[in-house]
């Protein structure tokens, strides 16, 4: 192959692309999927695959979009993740940040932690983890652990993460079953007789 | 007139005690959830949902404490927005621009007087002419039928994307991804499972509250991890905010430009505060800016926009309230919380239950009230509320989702899936793809599919049912105004 690149190579090269794949899958695979949903009797000319194929559709024109024209690479993505006087975006400092300039005085309380994979993989983890601690260990505890993994990557001071977080969920605990009357798990670690 | 006694009737709903706390809670809630940057409304009321179910609280006092929490966080949003320059929605970004300069100038105060003033007027205007016409305009929609809603709604997702000035491309995906999601459970009409995978507990669907407390507060603290976001938290001393006579007779004018323009673009399902506040600010620039000072810490430029943002917040409630069709991401999570609720906004709902309606114009009126003589003295304390560390306001966010998730079926499985969600919300929010199409893709993609079957079933299969009343080619026409506008409103946006 003389000096061309090779399709791969094309799409991955840049952000938006290996999204737009990404979505180009998942959207064949969803209309794959719903090929199954059918009625025997014809009901309504829209039936249940209208709704996903519209999805599809929507995913798969979106996507080739994204993969012809992707944005630009950095750039005020403030203004361009909004849709709407709602729409969560990541904050213009982000923004600025991306783009290479100074996004304002950094003060963080707390020591910044270096910044990369680990500490999204630690709270990815407490994440999953935790829902199958809560039965086991009941409310307070399970979710103490969880926030104290979550509040540590962010700079909280050993003594001091541990105190707010597990104060925070036993203030939730507090709260939600003796004043608002919710049922949260209290353990089976504690239960008599074993769960 | 009719509507004069129903919001009397109203008033006296909205002055009952409980709910007056409510609604005094609701706004001092949402302001500090507002304040803190990253979060906004939305997270706010989907934390809040559970609980109001819990707590069993009735639903005109669940209604008021929403409308409360929707109105304070705006503002709180606007504090965080003109002290340090951090605005947590697309909204406030208009109020930056001459707002920050403000601030380092020294007259932070004043910036936050007149902001908390212009919101007022805006919302109390807005309230005006809600009243004026939702009446009229409820019982003009008790003329809508399926196909015609499935236009309406077809009109706010034009809206919507038209409006958000972001990459369409990746608008596109957003929406699909919600009505994707939508489609997650049983068939509405035939009841075929779909995308369940054998899950006896997807069959009634993907829990909305599950949904977005994933997307929204679970991707915020995903992102609070990692990488740093850097949110200047040197906040400048501001004690108290100090209005005085003369700043407003100077930007009186503006504040009632910016409230008109606001609530008409609140009204139409799918614009809102973004749109609302970029038309407000430079149309005042135009209008108003003879020396060159909008841009550098000119008052007017604050107080216009703020007045169009409080403006569109509530005119954007005339749409959902009346016609059932939610303009905007918040909205849209409104009336996910309103069918949880049992009470289902649209034409019937001023017929059969006009005290949670007129309970709830008259309750935002107070909240306005609130709004203004609350947050001038204590925007101190708020701001202090702005220097917690990041290492207690994310495990503080987890742990309320954490809570307020299992408060809704007592599953673990739930759990799971919001970590699912927030882990494909900070994929989006990376890949800058916005989240509110999606969640309006969620909410009223069911609604949408169901529109459309059901008219085409009266019709025997016929889909010129669909353009065959004047009032459904009215709104395909305002749909196709709506998706050449953008080119238009370019020409008003500031430079």
């Amino acid at each position: 192959m003389t000096g061309r690149r090779s399709p791969w190579r094309w799409v991955a090269d840049h952000h938006d692309r290996r999204v737009a794949a990404g979505i180009l899958t998942a959207a064949a695979l969803a209309a794959w999927i719903s090929r199954d949903f059918r009625v025997s009797f014809l009901v309504d000319p829209v039936g249940p695959r209208g709704l996903p194929l519209v999805a599809a559709g929507l995913l798969l024109a979106g996507a080739s979009w994204m993969v012809l024209r992707p944005g630009a690479r950095t750039g005020p993505e403030g203004r361009d993740a909004a849709g709407g006087s709602d729409a969560i975006a990541p904050l213009e400092s982000d923004a600025r940040r991306d783009a290479g300039e100074d996004a304002g005085p950094d003060v963080l309380q707390g020591a910044p932690s270096k910044a990369g994979r680990s500490p999204l993989g630690a709270a990815l983890a407490t994440l999953f983890v935790y829902p199958a601690l809560l039965p086991v260990l009941g409310f307070p505890l399970a979710t103490g652990f969880a926030l104290w993994a979550l509040a540590r990557p962010l700079g909280a001071r050993g003594g001091w993460g541990a105190a707010v977080s597990f104060g925070l969920a036993g203030g939730l605990h507090l709260v939600f079953v003796y004043l608002l009357g919710v049922r949260l798990p209290v353990g089976r670690l504690f239960l008599a007789g074993g769960g | 007139m009719e509507s004069l006694g129903l919001l009397v009737e109203g008033f006296a709903v909205a002055l009952r005690p409980f709910n007056l706390f409510l609604a005094f809670g609701g706004v001092v809630l949402g302001t500090v959830v507002g304040l803190l940057p990253g979060i906004g409304p939305i997270n706010a009321i989907a934390i809040l949902i559970p609980v109001i179910f819990a707590a069993g609280i009735p639903a005109e006092s669940a209604l008021i404490l929403l409308a409360g929490i929707y109105y304070g966080s705006q503002y709180g949003n606007s504090i965080s927005t003109i002290l340090l320059n951090v605005p947590g929605t697309t909204s406030a970004v208009v109020t930056a621009i001459d707002g920050y300069p403000l601030t380092r100038q020294g007259r932070g105060g004043s910036a936050l007087a007149i902001a908390a003033v212009a919101s007022f007027v805006g919302g109390t205007l807005a309230i005006f002419g809600l009243v004026l016409l939702a009446p009229a305009l409820a019982s003009w929609a008790l003329r809508f039928g399926p196909a015609e809603y499935f236009a309406l709604m077809a009109l706010a997702f034009a809206a919507l994307s038209s409006f958000s000035g972001g990459s369409h491309a990746k608008a596109l995906v957003a929406t699909g991804l919600g009505l994707l999601l939508a489609s997650v459970g049983m068939d509405p009409i035939t009841a075929v499972p779909r995308f369940t995978f054998g899950q006896l507990r997807l069959l009634d669907g993907l829990d909305f509250v599950v949904v977005t407390l994933g997307l929204f507060a679970i991707s915020e603290v995903l992102l609070m991890v990692a990488p740093l976001r850097r949110a200047g938290l040197d906040a400048p001393p501001v004690s108290r905010a100090w209005i005085s006579l003369k700043d407003l007779a100077f930007t009186g004018w503006s504040m009632l430009r910016g409230s008109v323009i606001g609530f008409l673009i609140g009204i139409l399902p799918g614009a809102g505060g973004t749109v609302s506040t970029f038309v407000a600010y430079g149309a005042e620039q135009r209008i108003s800016d003879r020396e060159g000072t909008f841009g550098k810490g000119d008052l007017r430029g604050v107080a216009a926009p703020e007045a169009a943002s409080n403006a569109s917040a509530t005119g954007a409630m005339i749409p959902l309230l009346t016609l059932g069709v939610p303009g905007s991401a918040t909205t849209a999570v409104l009336l996910g919380a309103l069918m949880g609720l049992n009470v289902t906004p649209g034409p019937l709902l001023l017929e059969r239950n006009p005290e949670i309606f007129w309970g709830l114009v008259a309750s935002m009126y107070l909240g306005n009230l609130f709004l203004l003589v609350l947050n001038l003295p204590l925007v101190g304390l708020f701001v202090k509320i702005l220097t917690l560390p990041r290492w207690v306001v994310a495990p503080g966010i987890a742990g309320l989702a954490f809570v307020a998730v299992y408060a809704v079926n007592g599953s673990v499985f739930d759990l799971w899936l919001m970590a699912g969600f927030g882990v494909l919300g900070y994929g989006l929010r990376r890949a800058g793809i916005p989240l509110a199409p999606l969640i309006l893709g969620l909410v009223l993609g069911p609604l949408m599919e169901k529109n459309l079957r059901r008219s085409l079933l009266l019709s025997g299969g016929e889909w010129g049912v669909l353009v065959s009343s004047p009032l459904s080619l009215g709104i395909w026409s305002t749909t196709a105004f709506v998706l050449l506008a953008p080119a238009l409103l370019r020409r008003l946006r500031p430079s």
